[in-house]
């Protein structure tokens, strides 16, 4: 790190500077033979009670982040803070720490454990941390199941009997039973059916409300990010190339390629056709990227020095902020 | 769309009263109950439902290759006068892949992992164009790599599938499905739904590109109500294994009738109230599964206008209320006037 880090944080929650690289081992000795940037320098902050989308490709690092977010995988660098804490990994602290952030996943056919009835599934994070045993265990479990709008009576069934629907409610359950604050989403509702993923969107917004919850919420659907939250950042890359308050994303977004994926949502008014921007080819693989700026090879506004010089996040206003040469004045 | 000197022209398929059924061990599941679709020449139909609506086996219908232990029991399907359901299996061999084509939803299932691109691709050319010379062939396949917006062919033809993207395996699989150069009618289930949007886009644009260079209809099988402002010309609505709206585009958006239609519409987050964060609009309880035998109207349970008296006898008539827009729903004066005006100032 060039700059020096800062050794607390103000706000409620933070990350600074994560990377993260897999490395790639081949051949009878496990020689290294390259390394997928997956994460490279990621910064942001939520604030309590907000919602912070996060979009980009596949394949940009987003769920990687979410998982070092949630300590599942461990980063090369950098450090989280929740509520001015810097989190460490001895494991007392770990645990308390994942009790304040909690996970929703994205396809909740295969996040549900098949053999564990919804008491159980519910159950286990409270048994885990000790809290509640016996009765209250299970009058818990109630609570929790009405404040995602099922029925108590549900309490010994299995996941194969409900509908993705009821099976991201019991995910969402699962997330709360620790009274968490911040949940990470990842595409928590891309799996759901379009009449049901209005109900699951306006359970987390109800929840939010509610609760204080601050959401980080990953999805590829920008016309959900605009709607559920308070400040976008985009990735590509590995990298964030632009992080803004969601109505200046939408009104004015800088970086070519937050304009590419603006234009590339379907918009269901058939007479207010945009002209589209149609990036050309994939995006490049992680494991060799591009030098210079990442995008520059996608990018239409693309000049020679892109190739040479990386450009950095630079601040358009106090939260608008965008990593682009052209683009920052 | 010039329609104009198209409309005197018969249709290129016309599916007539169409039901499937999987007969399987807890009943009968009407898949698809009783379907009437045109598709003009040249068109872009765009069949739009929820998963388990019956789209699919609506489309696999059309091929005829609807999976044990599912059967169509009644209708027919007229395709350029060729009468589908009562062809022998070997002409409909020759149909499939050359005259109708199928684009599947994910493409890594549908591609043969041990076989290069390339290879499976002119597989179909072997399969349908016998005389041509294994030459011939590849330059057909390099031909059509390019059509699809394949970057230098050259190098790729010899790669396998796990080797390509998600987006460039899609464009082998319509390579696949347009190599015979005289495809009618091209099936699309789901194209993009594994896609990202940047890449979705590409292929909406080749799919137009395709419409209009080879004159060629596409039915498109998706959930995505974008995907269909962006590039459909006609919309059929599925709900429980019936149409329940069908005309052109702008009528689907812009004079919504079904109640089942204006709630899809209304539930998607739109743009201006992010600020104020109103709720979104919900369709109550949940989709229907294809084996509860529903009376009357399908959209009963979940309606809400609707009437025990009126919606609970019979099916609702799949009626014609202005030309070209047909609506299944007896509470059609219902509807009201104020929903509509909200959902056009949404739009």
């Amino acid at each position: 790190m060039i700059n020096k880090p800062n050794l607390s944080s103000d706000s409620f929650f933070e990350v600074q500077n994560l990377v993260k690289n897999f490395e790639i081992r081949k051949g009878v000795f496990q020689k290294l033979s390259g390394k997928v940037h997956a994460v490279d320098d990621v910064s942001f902050k939520i604030e309590r009670g907000k919602t912070l989308g996060l979009v980009g490709e596949s394949g940009c690092g987003k769920t990687t982040t979410a998982r070092i977010i949630l300590q599942l995988e461990k980063a090369n660098s950098g450090r989280i803070f929740l509520e001015g804490k810097e989190n460490s990994s001895d494991k007392k602290s770990l645990n308390s720490y994942r009790k304040d952030v909690q996970m929703v996943f994205q396809d909740p056919y295969s996040s549900l454990n098949p053999r564990k009835s919804v008491a159980q599934l519910i159950g286990e994070p409270l048994k885990i941390h000790g809290l509640y045993k016996g009765y209250m265990l299970k009058e818990k479990i109630i609570e929790i199941l009405k404040l995602v709008n099922l029925s108590p009576n549900i309490v010994n069934r299995y996941p194969h009997e409900f509908s993705g629907g009821q099976r991201q409610r019991i995910g969402i359950a699962r997330a709360l039973t620790l009274n968490p604050k911040l949940i990470v989403c990842d595409e928590p509702v891309s799996a759901l059916d379009v009449s049901i993923r209005s109900q699951i969107i306006n359970l987390f917004t109800e929840l939010q409300n509610k609760n204080k919850l601050a959401y980080l919420f990953i999805s590829h659907d920008l016309s959900l990010i605009e709607y559920i939250s308070d400040s976008v950042a985009v990735m590509y890359l590995g990298k964030i190339v632009e992080i803004a308050p969601t109505s200046t994303f939408f009104s004015d977004s800088r970086h070519p390629y937050s304009e590419a994926l603006l234009s590339a949502i379907p918009s269901v008014s058939p007479n207010q056709r945009l002209n589209r921007i149609i990036l050309s080819g994939d995006a490049p693989s992680p494991i060799n990227p591009p030098s210079g700026c990442r995008f520059r090879t996608r990018c239409p506004i693309a000049q020679p020095m892109c190739t040479e010089i990386e450009p950095v996040l630079s601040k358009i206003s106090d939260s608008h902020w965008v990593s682009c040469h052209f683009r920052t004045s | 769309m010039d329609n104009t000197n198209k409309k005197n022209l018969k249709p290129l398929l016309s599916i007539k009263d169409l039901r499937t059924i999987f007969q399987t061990k807890i009943g009968e599941v009407v898949a698809v109950d009783g379907v009437n679709i045109d598709i003009q020449h040249g068109e872009i139909l765009a069949v739009v439902g929820e998963s388990g609506c019956g789209k699919s086996v609506l489309a696999r219908s059309i091929l005829r290759i609807v999976p044990y232990p599912g059967f169509i029991s009644h209708g027919s399907i007229q395709l350029d006068g060729i009468d589908i359901l009562n062809s022998h299996e070997n002409v409909m061999n020759n149909i499939r892949g050359d005259l109708i084509s199928m684009v599947f939803q994910e493409p890594m299932a549908s591609l043969n992992p041990v076989l290069t691109v390339g290879d499976q691709i002119s597989e179909i050319l072997v399969e349908h164009r016998p005389k041509l010379t294994s030459n011939e062939r590849r330059q057909k396949v390099l031909e059509m790599m390019h059509t699809v917006g394949i970057a230098s062919p050259e190098n790729r033809i010899n790669a396998y599938p796990h080797q390509l993207s998600g987006g460039m395996r899609q464009r082998i699989m319509i390579a696949m499905a347009l190599i015979c150069g005289s495809t009618k009618l091209l099936i699309a289930d789901e194209p993009t739904t594994s896609l990202d949007v940047t890449i979705q886009a590409q292929i909406l644009d080749l799919f137009k590109k395709l419409q209009t260079a080879e004159d060629m209809s596409i039915m498109l099988i998706t959930h995505d109500l974008g995907v269909v402002a962006e590039i459909a010309d006609k919309v059929a609505v599925m709900y429980a294994g019936s149409i329940v709206e069908f005309s052109d585009k702008l009528t689907i958006f812009k004079k919504t009738s079904h109640p089942y239609t204006i709630g899809l519409l209304k539930s998607l987050p739109q743009k201006n109230n992010s600020s104020s964060k109103e709720p979104l609009y919900t369709i109550k309880g949940m989709v229907p599964s294809l084996s509860e035998v529903l009376p009357g109207c399908k959209f009963y349970s979940r309606c809400p206008h609707a009437l025990e008296e009126v919606c609970l006898g019979q099916e609702p008539p799949f009626e014609e209320i202005t030309p070209g827009h047909w609506v299944r729903c007896y509470r059609l004066n219902i509807v009201n006037e104020k929903e509509l005006s909200d959902l056009a100032l949404k739009l």
